[in-house]
């Protein structure tokens, strides 16, 4: 067993996530402007399997909605040597209990929540056979980046816990995946963003196979939709559970070679497949960025393996908006605070796409 | 209102009817574009052998229950089965592979082909983001599993506790 990075910090990561990570609740019930999203977002990489769990909660704008009514979703995709299994679960809004506040988050049996060491999280698919039952227990202090702007629209706001450690039970099939200490991330977004509107993200984050290892990293490139006008990026380097480096902007560059061509993408809800047939995709086969400044460097090179769609309806148009789950493999190197490094290992990027 | 409503609640046409009313009810103005999309042609669609013929006058959808239609008399026809259906709504096939392996079958004048995918296409943009859909797809797929097998109720519990 690994010691944990953050020895004797374990209050000040708790108070830092419960300060930084709690729900903010829409405000459409109390007058506040409709159109909030919020979701807690989590990944995790076993031996034999990868991992993403999403619990979303926005306002319900549907024609029938009363005002203040939310749609409550569950998002899961597994990746195993089978392949790729996974849904987008709704769960009826009277079965919702959202502590705003608090990271705890119900949807039935389902739920999110943060006692004070460990993220709880649980969910059982009613269509697709996935359940999975996790702690997850920080192991780097979050960041939180508010106010994050678009280019026609609200704005996003984000909270990133980089580095978890997540233990429990996944059952996909008829197969049963014990976690004891695998590598996980988890992310919290909130805002009025609309889906189709004029941006997109590039997102990824590098955690190590050796538990050991004291690097992690994050990265974020918010872009137009077409990707042709950066509006801000970023790369986050922590060391020893602590962010030591933040890149941002113009010491930041990013290049995309080639193209990943699936053979047939997976994608969730199927049913949108119906809608976004297409094989073809604008995700990087390889993708590079390079940051630089005050005398330190970092380099984060990702080669794509692998694809997932979730693919949600636009809100304003008849379009959808596509979030590719991507899975590769990664390099991350630099020099920073006078220490080098250079690490190799598996990683996940995401890239939103029309 | 579409013109003809269903009786029998296990039918093709039935699910048809009910679901182009819930367009209309949920996506006004979604369900003014698709009627626009496919004004002037009748679309006969033929499901397991039961047919049902679609037409629209421009601003509403009519559909009858045609059970002596000859293919002349078809702007385009489509046929396919309830499984094709599921599968496809299911992911587990195309639309594309489906055409090119006739498991659904088009026909028409290209120009009508092309109109009435356009139609199609915003058939499910209105259904993708309709409340009331996610029961009437239930019903439609009305099988005990989807994808595969879900967890079986020891797992479900073991995953509960």
């Amino acid at each position: 067993m690994n010691a944990p990075l953050l020895t004797g910090a374990q209050d000040a990561l708790a108070r830092a996530i419960e300060s930084r990570d709690h729900l903010r609740r829409s405000p459409t019930a109390y007058g506040g402007t409709a159109g909030y999203k919020e979701w807690y977002h989590f990944a995790v990489r076993g031996p034999e399997l990868d991992l993403l769990v999403n619990f979303s909660l926005v306002d319900d704008l549907t024609r029938r909605a009363r005002r203040g009514g939310e749609l409550a979703r569950i998002t899961c995709l597994a990746r195993t040597e089978q392949g790729w299994l996974g849904d987008v679960q709704d769960c009826p809004v009277h079965r919702v209990r959202a502590s705003g506040g608090r990271v705890e988050l119900e949807f039935g049996a389902d739920r999110v929540a943060f006692d004070g060491k460990d993220y709880h999280i649980r969910a059982v698919l009613r269509n697709c056979p996935i359940a999975l039952d996790l702690k997850l227990r920080p192991e780097a202090f979050p960041s939180e980046a508010n106010n994050v702007d678009v280019e026609d629209g609200p704005c996003i706001n984000w909270t990133v816990v980089p580095r978890l450690v997540a233990r429990g039970t996944v059952w996909i099939g008829s197969r049963v995946y014990e976690l004891v200490q695998c590598p996980a991330y988890h992310d919290h977004n909130w805002g009025h963003f609309r889906w189709g509107r004029n941006f997109a993200w590039e997102w990824g984050y590098a955690l190590p196979n050796d538990l050991s290892d004291p690097y992690n990293i994050a990265l974020v490139r918010l872009t137009d939709r077409g990707h042709n006008t950066d509006l801000m990026q970023g790369l986050f380097v922590w060391r020893d559970g602590r962010q030591v480096r933040v890149f941002r902007d113009q010491e930041v560059s990013v290049e995309h070679h080639g193209l990943l061509r699936p053979a047939q993408p997976f994608k969730i809800p199927a049913v949108m497949g119906l809608l976004s047939p297409g094989r073809v995709t604008d995700v990087p086969a390889r993708y590079v960025l390079r940051a630089q400044g005050r005398g330190e460097w970092a380099e984060f090179e990702f080669v794509a393996h692998d694809l997932a769609q979730v693919i949600i309806p636009n809100d304003d148009d008849l379009g959808v908006t596509i979030i590719n789950e991507v899975f590769g493999r990664m390099r991350f190197r630099g020099d920073i605070g006078g220490q080098a490094f250079d690490k190799e290992g598996a990683s996940v990027c995401e890239f939103l796409g029309a | 209102m579409n013109s003809w409503e269903p009786n029998h609640t296990r039918r093709f046409s039935a699910f048809l009817a009910r679901s182009l009313l819930v367009v209309q009810r949920e996506h006004a103005k979604i369900y003014r574009q698709l009627a626009l999309s496919i004004s002037k042609l009748s679309v006969l669609c033929e499901v397991d052998g039961e047919q049902v013929r679609l037409v629209s006058d421009g601003l509403r959808l009519h559909l009858s229950e045609s059970r002596h239609s000859t293919d002349v008399s078809q702007d385009v026809i489509l046929r396919a089965s309830r499984k094709v259906i599921r599968q496809l709504l299911r992911g587990e096939l195309t639309l594309e592979r489906a055409v090119w392996n006739d498991a659904v079958f088009l026909k028409g004048e290209l120009e009508h082909v092309l109109s009435f995918y356009d139609g199609l296409q915003l058939y499910f943009a209105a259904a993708v983001r309709s409340p009331a859909f996610p029961l009437l797809l239930r019903e439609f797929m009305s099988e005990p599993h989807t994808r595969g097998a879900s967890l079986n109720g020891h797992q479900q519990e073991r995953a509960l506790r």
